[in-house]
């Protein structure tokens, strides 16, 4: 009954909070709890101690985003790779890559950067079915680098040190950027008749000067969570008092008045999340007490014996849930679900975070129903299937990686033990 | 009716402003804590966890004004599959099962305050627990609310197309 009443909620496309609540809710009942306990639970969210990452490093994202910051950045990297082959299309994945960190994947990036990096793209021969691929592929591309929302979250659910996950990200995310680079290096030096600004140390200069602020973030907050010197929510807060001086009062960009506005929509996207993660608080209690994971590991393990097959499994149904459910969905409803499985198959909970991170980031551009594909259809004005077709090479890339972090856990994990 | 609307407009104003207001102490907290620890080496007790109060409320409030602007994370594959005719029915019956769901959360997170109020005594910040919890039968109150008059608006949309 309560499957079949779900399933139908999912259909008609009702708020996914309202499905979680409904399904802990149910789950409480049958169990004969009192249903209080959906509040003890989801009053536990008070307690967490990254919450406030969320809305301040929310709220620095929207200001970047608001700001000319985008405009300052491709300028720089014009200058600073415009004489390399492929250079504009390298700097297209590092900026997108450095935006999603700050706005999550809620193709932010796609809308904000396509206007601007798309018509740079052909105007410097690269076809459109690459520019398009590059563009949509990029649009999830940077979500395992610090401050990004969904590491975050992924870190509350699975109740595991923030920052640890934020080092764990680093490499396997630069990994990713190197691998996307290189094929834009490699499709740059083939087109003839590539015009390549010579690169000009004044220019250079002039561009860094007036980037330098926007610049300095990302190694701060980064050397600041690492180096000890404070903590995430300490790092979110700094972040958005920078952002704030840095665009609001220095540059003048965002007026003073447009705050509440930006704050606004800030909060709207954080309370769509909130609520979700209040939410999958009690149904996380109610997993776990219903003894789901348990269950499912016992019809798993009579079937798959080794690690190896499990995490193939594991990849293939993560990119499925990742291409038709919402990043922030899936975070709060499969995590609950997985982790306890993943650790009977010696899968450190980090290792797990960052798979799991990769396939969702992948699975946003993977056809027929990833939200990237949608968003870059609406931007770009193309045919979802022309899309698909332009993103295949860079998800064949994309996937290439993924197995690799997925079987070399010491990419992620190096850093964090050591 | 007019002055009905306005009264809701003006409803929202103030929702609007306090959302904002939430957001920007808790930005001026976190900062202020942050100097005050590290320049004048002044320790606030109650700092943190009223920052973690600061973001429940907010992030609330901000699921409430979601509501209205309908910006919920939803799950929309199924509706795409849909035929056209049977969408915004289809949503309407998502609409009113929110709204049934959430006032019946609403009405438990009553019970759940009555608890507290028995049970609990104060909080970190020196205000009793139970008033920091407030916020969930409000919340609540308020989206199950918007998705009745959503769910009201699309079937009314509906029969009024099919009497043309």
């Amino acid at each position: 009954m309560t499957s079949v009443l779900s399933i139908l909620l999912i259909v008609t496309g009702t708020p996914l909070f309202v499905i979680i609540s409904f399904l802990a809710i149910s789950g409480f009942f049958s169990g004969s709890l009192d249903l209080t306990v959906f509040f003890i639970e989801m009053y536990r969210l008070a307690d967490t101690p990254a919450l406030s990452a969320i809305p301040l490093f929310a709220f620095a994202g929207f200001l970047l985003a608001r700001s000319n910051a985008a405009d300052r950045l491709v300028n720089l990297s014009e200058a600073l790779l415009g004489w390399l082959p492929g250079g504009l299309a390298i700097m297209a994945i590092c900026i997108c890559a450095l935006l999603t960190a700050f706005t999550g994947a809620s193709g932010m990036t796609i809308v904000a950067m396509g206007g601007l990096l798309y018509p740079a793209l052909r105007k410097k021969q690269y076809t459109e079915r690459f520019s398009l691929g590059l563009l949509t592929t990029s649009g999830s591309l940077g979500l395992l680098f610090p401050p990004s929302l969904p590491l975050i979250l992924y870190a509350i659910v699975a109740q595991i040190p923030v920052d640890e996950l934020f080092i764990a990200g680093i490499f396997p995310g630069l990994i990713l950027v190197f691998a996307l680079s290189m094929y834009s290096y490699i499709v740059g030096s083939r087109i003839k008749t590539h015009e390549r600004t010579p690169f000009s140390l004044q220019i250079a200069a002039r561009a860094i000067r007036e980037s330098v602020w926007e610049l300095l973030l990302p190694p701060v907050v980064i050397a600041g969570i690492y180096g000890g010197y404070i903590a995430v929510s300490e790092a979110a807060a700094l972040s958005a008092l920078y952002v704030f001086v840095i665009e609001v009062l220095l540059h003048r960009e965002i007026s003073i008045r447009s705050l509440p506005k930006v704050v606004h929509d800030t909060m709207i996207l954080v309370g769509s999340i909130m609520i979700v993660l209040a939410a999958a608080m009690a149904y996380t209690n109610y997993v776990v007490d219903a003894e789901i994971p348990m269950r499912l590991l016992d019809f798993i393990k009579e079937h798959i014996t080794s690690r190896f097959v499990f995490l193939i499994l594991l990849n293939v149904f993560l990119l499925a849930v990742g291409c038709m459910v919402d990043m922030f969905a899936a975070l709060v409803v499969v995590v609950p679900l997985v982790l306890p499985i993943a650790s009977a198959y010696e899968i450190h909970p980090i290792h797990l975070g960052i798979i799991f991170l990769t396939n969702l980031e992948i699975g946003y551009s993977t056809p027929p129903v990833g939200l990237n594909l949608f968003i870059a259809s609406a931007r770009f004005e193309r045919s979802v299937v022309q899309l698909y077709l332009s993103s295949i090479p860079f998800l064949a890339i994309l996937l290439l990686v993924l197995l690799v972090i997925t079987y070399v856990p010491a990419i992620s994990l190096f850093f964090v033990r050591g | 009716m007019p002055e009905n609307r306005t009264r809701i407009a003006w409803y929202h104003q103030l929702e609007d402003s306090v959302l904002v207001l939430l957001t920007f102490s808790l930005v001026l907290l976190s900062v202020s804590q942050i100097i005050l620890r590290n320049i004048f080496e002044i320790t606030l007790l109650w700092a943190d966890p009223l920052i973690r109060h600061l973001v429940l409320w907010s992030g609330l409030l901000g699921a409430a004004v979601a509501t209205r602007r309908q910006r919920h994370l939803r799950i929309d594959v199924g509706l795409k599959i849909l035929p056209p005719l049977l969408r915004p029915w289809a949503e309407g019956f998502g609409s009113s099962f929110a709204c049934v769901l959430c006032a019946g959360l609403c009405w438990i997170s009553i019970y759940f305050i009555h608890d507290e109020m028995m049970f609990s005594g104060n909080s970190d910040i020196g205000v009793p627990v139970w008033i920091l919890q407030v916020i969930f039968p409000i919340t609540f109150l308020l989206i199950s609310f918007r998705f009745g008059a959503l769910a009201l608006k699309t079937f009314k949309a509906q029969l009024t197309d099919s009497k043309h």
